[in-house]
């Protein structure tokens, strides 16, 4: 018999990465191109990824021989994916431990909740192994290129990488428990989802700011370029030391040294999962069973009544159901804070340097047009709201709109209304940013924001349509609406013609002569004209889309 | 009122349709009561009458207006509440009234006056300013009842209304059925409880395999058999006598 922390694990990858539906449809010869795509899809996006890795990794090491410390990539690698594992590993954890909906199912089987947990954090811990794996791996092998390595180097790469996640994974977990216990369990889970997610990004600034505060002298700079064993490397880690464990693993492989560096990693490692087993007994039950009481939400004001036109009613359920889940708005509005921070730290950390730029004049105000209009595209693209519109509706509520007197113009135009207000008030705090960054006059602002406006509103209009033709209805986990929702890679495909079809455009302007106020101009009308003529295309079908919704 | 003319629908992978070229007038302000054992097709009759399902053949008009030409008018005319209520866990009550009524282009103060009747009739008023997801499966379906009473539709279509509802409600749900029709509009429900249909119905339809096996008042029903035969009795004769047919 197998040992039933198995079945669990095994039973949670199966639903983690969709294997039975897989299996299904392979043997059901259903719509086989679509796990096709999925997979060109990965293929194309890791392996651009690689590709990107591999070019940076081979600067670093070249950067890192002039000094005579090549490694320090490899303690870079390490920091990054660490950070990496720690800030996806809050909002996987949350995600999977406390809003999922087999959490209360799991618990009446007979099963000590510290195997729950255990199991759940390893299903998270696959996934990050994934996503590190196009990060990690890459760097070894432009290292092992470069710098000679003893033979001993290939196996311990094998342990490094698979201890690597382990740490920040548990350290996430850690904390996201605390917290869950510390504000009364999934109690109140709106509130939390915002906490969490705020609390991610604090202690990635906090660690951005650990590792570029450090004030050095000219002295302890040549001491630590030119003395010190991996000088450069420990200043680098010095606020989180598994960083550099790993890489002394793997530059020291085969002596003493590289293998203590292995042996405090794997013993962190031991030494943090024993505590997740204690915390998890004592801490995770309450949690869970305290949000089994859902919070009812009173408001014992007089029943407030307005009027409005069947458009704006279906618009605003769409907003309250996206704010109120929190599954939905982590996958769906989550971006719009993490992307700012990400692009405003490095900026922050450099600011003089930006500013002596700017004082240059070297950036023209229509590049900055086009920069802060460019950001609605990708704020807009990765949130999951709209291409999911009508997949969320699922075979279980679509017959509470489908059921009612509204045109499929309407439907649609309910739908885009409530998402694509949020995509606007979402992408503002980064406009905000790149305006205050690039210190952008009246002009370069009304233009990027006219073709920032646009931009999103094209990007929604598309995914929309794309879910309305085929929507994913078939769901029992509203989290799967969204989170493996073929539509939206539909969508990123989609764009990346777009883009593509963008930039040459723009460059055989260019080739013509035209500068780039032209240029602004030239993409907002271009814009307008793609929306026209898919608003004629599309609106005269929306009626049949939706009469064959879900039949 | 409403009219179906050989109506066939075949789900994909079935072999047999779940309803077959049924057809069937409901007439303006009349109870009927659609009944028919498990898996008999009311479901997927009733899904296709309001537009949630298309048929593969056949018609369906209410009011006059056709499902295919014009589906939004045709739904305008309906108020439906389906076998499981399920609704939007993360708004409240009042909030899912709210969007029926936008839709439905109700004025605001006749939906306050509505709402504030129907949800005392069904004593749910303390519970609308709750998430939906706080309530019971009776309060779900109430709340789906009273959704579909509130733009007073001239066809109400329900789907096995009366499972999950304690007596009370069931007793108010009753009445609340003839007094809709009492004002000039039409009900159309599915049961598979007897009793319910032979008390309230003015007509009632027999469905099994997708088929109609019998129609009528319950006078012509018995006309068919015994005098003084149940609906029960009728019902068990007429099914299983279809059933060894096949
Ligand atoms: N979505 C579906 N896919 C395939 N078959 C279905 C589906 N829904 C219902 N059926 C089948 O159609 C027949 C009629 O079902 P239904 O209309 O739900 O019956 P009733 O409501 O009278 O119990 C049954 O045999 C049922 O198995
Ligand atoms: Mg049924």
């Amino acid at each position: 018999m197998t040992h039933p922390w198995l079945s669990l694990f095994k039973a949670l990858l199966n639903v983690n990465f969709g294997v039975s539906a897989l299996k299904h449809q392979i043997k059901s010869r259903e719509r086989i191109w679509e796990p096709l795509l999925i997979l060109l899809g990965l293929l194309v996006g890791g392996g651009s990824i690689i590709f990107l890795v591999v070019l940076m990794a081979g600067q670093f090491v070249q950067v890192g021989l002039t000094v005579g410390q090549p490694e320090l990539i490899l303690t870079m690698a390490h920091l990054a994916a660490a950070i990496m594992v720690f800030v996806f590993g809050i909002a996987f954890v949350m995600s999977s431990m406390y809003f999922a909906n087999d959490i209360p199912m799991l618990m009446s089987m007979p099963l000590r909740p510290r195997q729950i947990v255990s199991a759940k954090v390893a299903t998270v811990l696959v996934n990050e192994y994934l996503t590190m794996a196009v990060i990690l791996i890459p760097v070894y092998a432009v290292y092992a290129v470069h710098v000679p390595v003893s033979p001993w180097y290939y196996p311990t790469a094998v342990l490094t990488f698979l201890l690597t996640p382990i740490i920040p994974l548990l350290v996430a977990t850690l904390v996201t428990m605390v917290l869950m216990r510390a504000v009364g369990g999934a109690r109140r889970r709106d509130l939390l989802t915002m906490v969490g997610s705020l609390l991610a990004i604090v202690v990635y600034l906090a660690i951005q700011w650990a590792l570029q505060s450090t004030d050095v002298t000219e002295a302890e700079i040549a001491e630590i370029l030119f003395e010190r064993l991996h000088g450069l490397s420990q200043v680098m880690a010095a606020g989180f030391p598994p960083g550099l464990w790993g890489m002394q693993s793997l530059a020291l492989a085969g002596t003493g040294a590289g293998l203590w560096a292995l042996v405090k990693l794997a013993g962190l490692s031991v030494v943090l999962f024993a505590a997740l087993l204690v915390l998890g007994e004592r801490v995770f039950v309450r949690a869970v069973q305290e949000g089994g009481e859902t919070g009812k939400r009173r408001r014992r004001a007089a029943l407030d009544l307005r009027e409005g036109s069947a458009v704006a009613a279906v618009a605003r359920v769409e907003r309250r159901l996206i704010l109120r889940t929190p599954v939905y708005a982590l996958n769906g509005l989550l971006g719009f804070i993490l992307f700012p921070v990400l692009l405003f730290l490095p900026v922050y950390s450099d600011m003089e340097a930006l500013n002596e730029l700017l004082s240059l004049g070297v950036l023209d105000p229509m590049v900055g047009a086009l920069i802060l209009g460019a950001w609605f595209g990708p704020a807009t693209a990765t949130s999951a709201v709209l291409p999911t519109a009508f997949s969320r509706e699922g075979s279980r509520f679509l017959w509470i709109l489908k059921s009612q007197p509204l045109s499929g113009r309407e439907f649609f135009l309910g739908k885009l209304k409530g998402g694509l207000s949020m995509m606007l008030i979402g992408s503002l705090p980064g406009a905000v940013l790149i305006i205050y960054l690039l210190k952008l006059g009246p002009a370069s602002i009304v233009l990027g924001l006219l073709l920032g406006v646009l931009l999103s509103t094209l990007i929604s209009v598309v995914g929309l349509g794309v879910d309305m033709m085929r929507p994913m209805l078939n769901w029992t986990d509203p989290a799967r609406a969204m989170k493996s929702n073929l539509n939206v890679l539909i969508l990123f495909v989609i764009l990346a013609a777009i883009a593509i079809a963008g930039f040459f455009g723009g460059r055989f302007l260019m080739r013509l002569g035209a500068d780039l106020t032209t240029l602004v101009v030239a993409a907002i009308a271009g814009i307008s004209v793609i929306l026209g003529l898919l608003w004629l295309l599309w609106a005269p079908r929306f009626d049949a889309w939706l009469s064959r919704m879900g039949d | 009122m409403l009219q179906l003319t050989n109506v066939t629908k075949r789900y994909p992978g079935q072999t047999k349709p779940a309803v077959d070229d049924l057809t069937l007038e409901v007439r303006e302000g009349e109870i009927f009561g659609f009944l028919g054992p498990n898996g008999a097709g009311k479901t997927t009759t009733i899904k296709m009458i309001v537009g949630l399902i298309r048929p593969d053949a056949g018609k369906i008009r209410v009011n006059g207006h056709n499902l295919e030409d014009d589906p939004t008018k045709l739904k305008a005319q309906i108020g439906f509440c389906p076998d499981t209520p399920e609704l939007y866990e993360r708004l409240t009550g009042v909030e899912y009234l709210q969007l029926v009524a936008d839709i439905r282009r109700i004025p605001v103060r006749e939906r306050r006056e509505r709402i504030g009747k129907l949800a005392e009739t069904f004593s749910l008023s303390h519970a609308l300013p709750d998430l939906i997801q706080s309530y019971s499966h009776g309060m779900r379906q109430k709340l789906s009842l009273i959704a579909a009473l509130l733009p007073q539709p001239p066809l109400l279509v329900l789907d096995e209304p009366m499972v999950g509802l304690d007596p009370k409600s069931n007793h108010l749900f009753k009445e609340m059925m003839r007094q809709h029709c009492d004002n000039g509009n039409t009900v159309f429900f599915s049961t598979h409880i007897l009793e319910v249909a032979e008390r309230l119905c003015d007509r009632i339809g027999i469905i099994q395999h997708g088929k109609l096996i019998a129609v009528g008042t319950m006078e012509e029903l018995r006309a068919a058999g015994r005098e003084d035969a149940s609906l029960e009795s009728i019902f068990l004769e007429l099914t299983e006598g279809a059933g060894e047919a096949q």
